[in-house]
């Protein structure tokens, strides 16, 4: 299927290069029915404004694309493409690859929050146009905090811990969890290591300018191993998937469970009013709150055919109506904080109260790290989580890998 | 009058499928060996070999860092142990051959059940085993606990583990639908026997065990070759199963050669590695197939 799409985009590429001027081509990942549909709806309203601009969009999946783009984005690109924030878009940048586009951001930088302004800029320009995001937290049962006789979630990890006990003393498991594919325990890194020693310092690791054998990162490690030890996750969470571990939550087999946002859209029915959200305590009242918040984005690659018309693209996707109404048909958040978002869902709204008291925002451990990195990290966080013994040898493999990687 | 003339018409003939298999085969096989001297990220421009880059580091560095890479060795343990136990399922493909060859009026229901496996995909296969071996919920827990055998508040931990243990789920999930094709294949050959010699046997007064070791077993060798051959490559190329299965997890326990590759080359982005281990894995099938042919022939002689 993929060399089929492979060989169709070839095809769609070999037409464009006689594409008149005037034409506006989009590569995108969001294969998604729900995302491609609101983007479908986008194009139309841009094209109602926009008459004399031809859109050409192509869609691959996710998979494919990250590895396609490698291919075409050096040699034959389109005006404009979808990313992710963060470091993943710094390595294409650092190569020339993305055109700046600080003249698009002119007048509307006042409508964006600093930490989503922090993510799209490299060495002081601006590269990338943000269109939505989501957050990440804790989702848990109402009624199972109410039965061990809890009524307002945990603030602080002192009141956490002290819940994981109770649900433990209940024979619930407290926390679910699947790690057969390893980005849930990043998300626990991510967290734990923001909470103990901030938005920075979690920043230059992800980096690769930090070590993993600095003691700090010690300490992350320790706090995460004493939580595996007193049994707050649920057993074999090494065989089962992200979706498996849900349905812990929805059974009432666990009482809590760390997701994105995007978990929100599978609740059952019959328990949705008993599912409720809280954010990641804190675990140091020194450090100001980060979240986890992966954000989407899109940008003008350097060889691109027709940059008047992609800018054009881009500063219609900055608008807080362009943004509320894809966010609201998709339920994700919209970056432009001008955007009025519409209540209706609970679980937007407290997503976008943890993230208005966020000083700053990562992009998930997959993608603020070197591919590489990342790799060997989530390995190693199964394997502290499956056998919670030896934090040495598993900071030294992540180190190894990170010492290879950044000394190129 | 002739168009060609006839010690050119075959190679005229040959044509289309000698492009298309040096399109297909031999061009990615050369290919793959040079990008092995490189340390190509996919993105670069297309890559020169690495001492003539940088001329400090050898031409082979890959190949030394993947002698070094605890990762390699513990994919290679895991293709051993494929191969090993993996190589279990010719026998149970005889074994089944001959049953439904003396019994074939009364088991062609049966054998089409046991044929089944080896219709579905190996991404079929592999999701059915993941949720038989699902711990808490899947049919063995299940099983194990109405039995008894294993306490209700436990889970069996087969693919939780860290180290060899999950391999013999991943391994018995691909023996399955395999086990149904070297039944296929035996079965093909038992059918091209000739009875007479079954019946000059029988009559010499040799007992069933006799007509098998002496007669049946001798005469499948054609059968038994393709056999194993099939089952080596399959066992050193493993990769859909274990995929499906645990993507390699947990923590690289089953992780293989081929799975290693991929992950190297499309997660890491690292082509010019990720071709090396493919040169290995390459070099190990040969080695092995060709050590293989020569016993055989040696055998007969």
């Amino acid at each position: 299927m993929s060399t089929f799409k492979a060989k169709t985009w070839a095809f769609i590429l070999f037409l464009s290069s006689t594409a008149h001027a005037g034409d506006l081509i989009i590569n995108s990942m969001h294969s998604d029915p729900d995302v491609k549909k609101a983007f479908a709806q986008l194009l139309e309203d841009f094209k109602k404004e926009n008459a004399d601009i031809k859109v050409v969009l192509n869609t691959t999946s996710h998979e494919a694309y990250k590895v396609q783009i490698r291919t075409w984005l050096p040699n034959k690109a389109p005006d404009v493409a979808t990313w992710f924030a963060g470091n993943r878009a710094r390595y294409f940048i650092d190569k020339g690859l993305v055109e700046p586009i600080d003249d698009v951001w002119t007048g509307i930088d006042k409508q964006f929050s600093d930490s989503i302004k922090d993510v799209v800029t490299f060495n002081g320009k601006k590269y990338l146009m943000p269109l939505s995001y989501y957050n990440w937290g804790f989702y848990y049962r109402k009624d199972i905090f109410e039965k061990i006789g809890v009524k307002t979630p945990p603030k602080t990890w002192a009141e956490f811990t002290t819940i994981v006990e109770k649900l433990n003393k209940a024979s619930i498991s407290p926390i679910a969890i699947g790690i057969k594919d390893g980005w849930p325990a990043a998300a626990w890194f991510d967290y734990l290591n923001m909470r103990i020693h901030g938005y920075k310092f979690h920043m230059a690791l992800m980096a690769g300018t930090e070590s993993y054998l600095d003691p700090k990162v010690k300490k992350t490690f320790e706090v995460w191993q004493t939580l595996i030890k007193s049994n707050a996750f649920n057993k074999s969470a090494a065989a089962i998937s992200w979706q498996e571990a849900s349905a812990l939550l929805w059974q009432g087999k666990a009482g809590m469970y760390l997701m994105g946002n995007f978990i929100t859209t599978q609740i059952p029915k019959n328990i949705e009013d008993q599912i409720g959200f809280f954010p990641f305590p804190t675990l140091n009242p020194e450090i100001p709150n980060a979240e986890v918040a992966p954000v989407d984005v899109y940008f003008i690659p350097a060889k691109a055919a027709h940059k008047a018309e992609a800018k054009k693209f881009l500063a219609f996707l900055a608008k807080p109506e362009t943004q509320q109404k894809f966010n609201q048909s998709v339920k994700l958040m919209p970056t432009n904080s001008t955007s009025i978002t519409d209540a209706g869902d609970r679980f937007l709204k407290a997503g976008i109260e943890t993230l208005r008291n966020a000083k700053n925002v990562s992009q998930f451990f997959d993608r603020d790290a070197d591919p590489e990195v990342a790799k060997a990290g989530m390995d190693s966080f199964v394997e502290l989580m499956a056998r919670p013994d030896d934090i040495n040898t598993i900071a030294k493999k992540i180190e190894a890998v990170r010492l290879r990687v950044y000394k190129k | 009058m002739k168009l060609f003339d006839d010690s050119k018409s075959p190679w005229v003939f040959l044509a289309p499928s000698l492009v298309l298999y040096g399109l297909y085969v031999l061009f990615p096989i050369v290919f793959t060996f040079y990008l092995s001297v490189t340390a190509w990220d996919g993105i670069s421009s297309f890559p020169l070999p690495m001492c003539i880059t940088s001329p400090e580091t050898s031409c082979l560095s890959n190949f030394t860092e993947l002698f070094e890479a605890e990762l390699f060795w513990k994919s290679f343990t895991n293709n051993l142990l494929w191969l090993v136990f993996f190589g279990i399922s010719p026998l149970f493909g005889l074994f089944l051959a001959l049953f439904f060859h003396v019994k074939s009026n009364f088991a062609s229901p049966l054998k089409t059940l046991l044929f089944m496996p080896m219709v579905f995909s190996l991404i079929v296969v592999g999701m059915i085993w993941s949720w038989f071996l699902q711990p808490g919920f899947g049919l063995v827990d299940t099983v194990l606990h109405l039995l008894k055998l294993l306490p209700p508040d436990q889970e069996f931990g087969l693919m939780t583990e860290l180290g060899l243990a999950p391999n013999a789920g991943v391994i018995l999930a691909a023996i399955w639908p395999h086990s149904a094709y070297c039944m296929i294949l035996y079965l093909a050959g038992l059918s091209n026997l000739p009875k007479n010699v079954f019946e000059a046997a029988l009559i010499d007064g040799a007992n069933r065990w006799q007509l098998l070791w002496h007669v049946i077993l001798p005469m499948l060798k054609p059968a038994t070759i393709i056999v194993v051959i099939v089952t080596m490559i399959g066992a050193l190329r493993a990769f859909d199963i274990v995929a499906i299965m645990t993507n390699g997890g947990p923590a690289n326990s089953t992780n293989t050669l081929a799975l290693y590759m991929y992950q190297e080359t499309f997660v890491n982005f690292r082509y010019g590695y990720g071709a090396s281990i493919a040169v290995v894995l390459f070099m190990i099938s040969v080695g092995l197939i060709l050590a293989y042919l020569r016993q055989i022939k040696k055998g007969e002689t």
